[in-house]
């Protein structure tokens, strides 16, 4: 910390604290237009986003109609105590994080791929056409996908079964299996969204300056080559941020597709967070909004701390990070 | 710094608006508004009168506020409904909001409230207590409590009152739907006659495996087969355990709880030796390969896509509510007519019961203290129970879709019917009725008094299978656990221990009967019952039975 | 996109294997979705059969009848249209206004600003809070109600930010301030022009997550009349649903339901995705290479 002197070292080249604060003022007048554009979405987070938040103390309250928000009486930690000492506690945290991370690796160098094959295929048309297709799965509703799903993978049936038993094949029991829950939940996932997550990458690629490749190919370079120097590097700084949030957002796995693909079977792998509280609303007799706001708080703070260690790795390897 | 300053004197500047947090309503008097006729007679007001419901949207109706039921409401009763309808499968979620945020209406006509939910309601003021008015107005629902004394006991709650109205309806065959159903043309194809006990019930399985009883020379049958995901009943555990233990569960009914009473003490059957028994039985079928592996991972499509096999048939025998729900109704294979039931087996001690669903009466029609005509809205309610109002609810209108029967016209159980169908029930009109929305009073008479002239019509056919093969194995009413409405201060720890037990149980069996656990191992069984303890069986039943005997 | 095929070698055996993952790809892709297609078309016995492939079996449309025969459809496409162009519009214009201050390094509060973003990413009041502001507002049953509460998505704030921060060279900032051109103008000037791929992406973001949203349209909503086609299309589901508890209906109505419930899973999927699929090719126009830059240089 620099020393409060009444000489400023301007000679050294160090300031004052007293300076540094003179200094930012004199910054934020000069750019007091990028304020004026930040006052609208900085009104609307106000309003829209941070009123609301303060709703979420009903997770430290018993709410009640009464009382509401800020009448309900105080019950401290009572709700997280209770999420953590319950006896599902660790199966499901386990479950839920090795689902998240596992989909998080899966999910996260597949776009880019994608992206950057696409960008190689010389008949332009065949790459829009192959661009529109890997983008439709990601309208087809839940529902729909675990149902076929369950049809292709079923062990009498199946499409999957009956190829493995044409080529002499045991039949397994992939829907069965605790094991192949996983799998099967992350890599339907990963189909069903490569394509509308490539989306930002094939932007991010046309927006690299065409005289760099014009160089390289000049230079004799191969695709590979340029995909390595340029169009990675190009990418990076967008992949990373989208790593940091995806790492924020580890415990949010919505329940409906674990809660489709469960069965008696799969339990043990496929019960998470989200799928447990589900079922417990259905079975409480009263609406727990405590209780569910509590879990959610929970799954926020770790996915910040997360979020936030991340961040401050990147920031150290890269040259991206969100702070 | 300033900035941060500006954030603190921004968030300072809702303050005011923070008063707009919810609060409920003084607490409203169970009585006022507009002047009503005397009970029983109509119309119920002198002036018409509008008033503010709702609906949680059914299936087959099109528009709720432009119907004809909404309009014979009208004329007959005075009363004109505004109706505010929610798709049913989101309803829950949206009036959790309305009444946690202050802004309800002053009836919900079919939200099916718990009865924790009623007394926590009730207690803040939101629900108003009826007791008072069914007295003085409530002709109807009185006759629906004295002739279901059961109703009468679930709706009146802990504290005495009684906040919404039951609909009852005492389907017969739903009572007792847990049934088995076989081929019957593979009976004759392998001499064999119905099974009896679940020895004989093995003997057939394996005789529909080695047999070919589909005669096309491939060893393609499936004994028996369920599905966990969609149907009715369609998990395969629950029939075949009542050889062994009384079981009120089944592996396609998430809310089940596979508990029972013996001598007035709520007791688990999933930790009693029988059990082990009946999964025992079970994973012998498995180990034999009469069990189809899928049944414990598949949903309702793939069931039926067995069950209507193109060509030959391969589905042997199905657990299910009636066999709609593994072979389609459709005249070209016409299969649903050849699939017969087969009663509960006797176990090998004699064991044998039909799982029975006693009728409690779903709570419906509450009105709250945002409304203003109580005693209105009241006689509306009681209204919906009156045979001209409930005829018109459930089949549209009257000469169109419905009409009233002749002389000798009989109903599906042979005695003079009480209405008659015009068109088919999926083909009415889908603005000329309210399909079945609200509380009703439909006895086993009124909906076994529906004229039926074909034997095979589908109803006729599970009344006759119901009576012949499973009425005589009911279970007693006294035996099965009725809805209980727990404290608050236990209700967390209940659901906390229901929800994992739930789970677990389900697990078990289903790992017991495929083999993925060794139900011969008495280790492995001492874990199970170990895992119980440990989830927190004992602590259950004690919060369960305390209720019990406080009702 | 300039042709950036080279000849050697190398590069021939890259198209080769390139190609053929992506047709790979392809397939494993394409083959759910023309069940789905096919599937919608055909008749409800065989699709219970599972004898469609990716061909109609019995082709018939009943599945899209029994979606358009309801009342409300054309209100819902239309209403659904409005909420994408007008919601949109909303969305873009503040993520922008909040993404290119953030991108400046010499935005002084950046850390600050950037913070109260990510923390909405992590953190909100969840359902009754918001409620009662929507409420409290006057916002209830109005289509505001679906326009404002979810304004900006901080995620796309972030992503735009990225790309102003990596595309707009910090040469071209210091040329135009020294030619005296403030920020509003930069931005509206500069910045903008050379943002047509990440503005596409996030209007395709908006536009999709206005044209799938149908919770807070529940929730907010009461006039049917302002219901946006998703919410329609759920209500047309449940509608449709035979429970196979349903046993009173005779066999004919019974047989109908069910075969109903089946096409329409399909069909619904198709009616519902069919305006994002078109939308698609005039976003692709903006991903063409070069062509915000090659402007501006000449």
């Amino acid at each position: 910390m620099a020393e409060l002197t009444q000489v400023p070292e301007t000679i050294s080249g160090r300031r004052t604290r007293g300076e540094s604060i003179a200094l930012r003022w004199k910054e934020r007048k000069k750019g007091w237009q990028l304020y004026v554009l930040m006052l609208l979405p900085f009104l609307y987070l106000m309003i829209f986003r941070y009123y609301p938040m303060l709703g979420a103390q009903i997770a430290f309250r018993d709410y009640n109609l009464i009382g509401g928000v800020w009448g309900s009486p105080w019950a401290g930690l009572k709700h997280f105590a209770r999420f953590i000492n319950s006896y599902m506690f660790s199966r499901l945290m386990a479950n839920t994080l090795i689902l998240s991370f596992y989909q998080l690796i899966a999910s996260f160098p597949l776009p880019i791929l994608l992206a950057l094959s696409l960008n190689y295929l010389s008949s332009r048309r065949y790459r829009k056409t192959v661009q529109m297709a890997t983008y439709a799965p990601h309208f087809i509703s839940l529902v729909v996908l675990v149902g076929l799903m369950i049809q292709i993978l079923a062990m009498r049936n199946g499409l999957i079964n009956n190829v493995i038993e044409l080529f002499g094949g045991q039949r397994q029991s992939f829907l069965g299996n605790p094991d192949a829950f996983r799998h099967l939940y992350v890599w339907s996932t990963v189909w069903q969204n490569v394509g509308y997550s490539s989306i930002i990458y094939i932007a991010t690629l046309t927006s690299i300056d065409p005289e760099l490749h014009e160089a390289a190919i000049v230079d004799g370079a191969t695709i590979l080559q340029r995909i390595r120097n340029i169009d990675i590097p190009g990418i990076l700084p967008t992949a990373v941020i989208l790593l940091i949030l995806s790492t924020g957002r580890v415990l949010e796995l919505g329940f409906e597709k674990a809660y489709l693909l469960q069965n008696p079977l799969n339990l043990r792998t496929s019960e998470i967070i989200q799928t447990y509280v589900y079922k417990q609303g259905l079975l409480a007799p009263i609406p727990q909004f405590s209780y569910a706001a509590a879990i959610g708080l929970f799954r926020a703070v770790i996915g910040l701390a997360l979020l936030t260690t991340v961040n401050a790795v990147s920031r150290r390897v890269s040259e991206s990070s969100l702070w | 710094m300033r900035s941060k300053a500006m954030v603190i004197a921004l968030l300072l500047l809702m303050t005011p608006l923070m008063v707009f947090a919810a609060g409920a309503e003084e607490e409203g008097a169970a009585t006022g508004g507009v002047p009503v006729t005397p009970a029983g007679t109509y119309p119920i007001v002198e002036e018409t009168l509008e008033m503010e419901v709702f609906l949680s949207g059914t299936t087959l109706v099109d528009d709720f506020q432009n119907n004809a039921y909404t309009e014979y409401v009208l004329e007959k009763t005075g009363i004109q409904m505004l109706v505010d309808v929610t798709p049913s499968a989101d309803a829950q979620q949206v009036v959790n909001v309305m009444l946690a945020s202050g802004d309800y209406p002053g009836t919900f006509i079919n939200q099916n409230f718990t009865p924790a939910q009623q007394v926590l309601y009730g207690e803040q003021g939101v629900f108003l207590p009826l007791n008072d008015l069914i007295d003085e107005y409530g002709v109807n629902v009185q006759t629906a409590f004295e002739t279901f004394p059961l109703v009468r006991d679930n709706f009146v709650m802990p504290d005495g009152n009684i906040y919404a109205l039951p609909d009852v309806n005492d389907c017969f065959h739903c009572s007792m739907a847990q049934k088995l159903w076989v081929y019957e043309p593979w009976l004759e194809a392998v001499g064999m006659d119905l099974p009896q006990t679940t020895e004989e019930y093995k003997e057939l399985l394996i005789a529909f495996r080695d047999e070919d009883p589909n005669g096309n020379g491939i060893q393609d049958e499936i004994p028996l087969v369920g599905a966990v995901t969609g149907g009715w009943f369609s998990g395969i555990d629950g029939f075949f355990m009542n050889s062994f233990i009384y079981t009120h569960g089944n592996l396609q009914n998430v809310n089940d709880t596979y508990l029972r009473i013996v001598d007035g003490q709520i007791d688990a059957v999933y930790d009693a030796p029988e059990w082990r028994e009946g999964l025992r039985y079970l994973n012998d079928l498995y180990e034999e390969g009469l069990i189809l592996p899928d049944s414990f991972v598949q949903d309702a499509n793939q069931y039926k896509q067995l069950g209507e096999n193109p060509g030959d048939v391969i589905l042997g025998s199905g657990t299910a509510g009636h066999m709609g729900v593994f072979v389609d109704f459709d005249g070209e294979s016409g299969r649903w007519t050849d699939y017969v039931s087969i009663p509960p087996l006797e176990g090998p001690n004699g064991v044998r019961y039909s799982r029975f669903n006693p009728v409690f009466g779903d709570p419906q029609w509450t009105i709250t203290n945002a409304e203003e005509n109580v005693e209105a809205a009241f006689r509306l309610g009681d209204a919906w129970y009156d045979f001209d109002m409930m005829q018109r609810n459930l089949y549209g209108r009257e000469g169109i879709e419905w009409g009233m029967p002749e002389p000798g016209q009989l109903g599906i159980n042979g005695k003079p019917a009480t209405w008659v169908p015009i068109v088919g029930r999926g083909l009415i009109d889908r603005t000329s009725w309210w399909n079945q929305a609200g509380p009703h009073l439909r006895t086993r008479d009124y909906r076994l008094g529906r004229y039926q002239p074909d034997p095979g019509a589908l109803e006729v056919v599970l009344f006759n299978e119901t009576t012949a093969n499973y009425e005589p194995y009911a279970a007693d009413g006294s035996m099965i656990v009725p809805p209980l409405s727990y404290p608050s201060n236990v209700a967390a720890e209940l659901t906390e221990i229901q929800t994992t037990l739930a789970d677990y149980v389900r697990e078990m069996i289903a790992r017991f009967i495929t083999g993925d656990a060794d139900i011969d191992s008495d280790s492995q069984w001492n874990a199970y019952l170990s895992e119980l303890d440990a989830i927190g069986v004992d602590r259950m039943l004690e919060i369960m039975q305390t209720t019990y005997d406080n009702k | 996109m300039a042709n950036v095929t080279t000849a050697t070698g190398q590069d021939r055996w890259f198209n080769v294997i390139n190609t053929t993952i992506v047709t790979i790809f392809f397939v494993l892709v394409l083959a759910p979705l023309l069940y789905v297609l096919a599937a919608s078309f055909s008749d409800a016995l065989a699709v219970i059969q599972g004898r469609v492939w990716f061909w109609p079996v019995d082709f018939n449309i009943e599945g899209y009848r029994a979606v358009f025969r309801h009342p409300r459809i054309m209100s819902g496409f239309a209403n659904s249209f409005f909420y994408v162009i007008v919601g949109t519009v909303i969305n873009v214009t503040l993520t922008v206004l909040a993404a290119y201050p953030l991108s400046r390094k010499d935005f002084v509060d950046r850390n600050l600003f950037m913070t109260l973003f990510v923390f909405t990413i992590m953190f909100n009041g969840g359902l009754i809070p918001t409620y009662l502001l929507v409420k409290s507002l006057g916002m209830l049953d109005t289509r505001a109600a679906l326009l404002f509460p979810l304004a900006i998505g901080a995620w796309n704030v972030i992503i735009t930010r990225t790309y102003f921060q990596h595309t707009i060279p910090n040469e071209l900032l210091e040329a135009a301030q020294m030619d005296g051109c403030k920020d509003f103008r930069f931005l509206w000037s500069v910045v903008l022009p050379l943002s047509g791929p990440i503005i596409a992406v996030i209007t395709l973001f908006y536009a999709v997550q206005h044209w799938n949203q149908f919770f807070q349209a529940l929730l907010y909503l009461k006039d049917e009349a302002k219901y946006p086609l998703q919410l329609i299309l759920r209500e047309i589901l449940v509608e449709n649903q035979v429970s196979s508890q349903m046993t009173d209906m005779d066999i004919d109505s019974l047989l109908l339901r069910q075969q109903l419930r089946e096409l329409l899973k399909y069909s619904l999927i198709i009616v519902a995705s069919a305006p994002m699929l078109i939308l698609y090719p005039f976003i692709q126009k903006y991903f063409v290479k070069g062509i915000m830059i090659g402007s501006l240089k000449g």
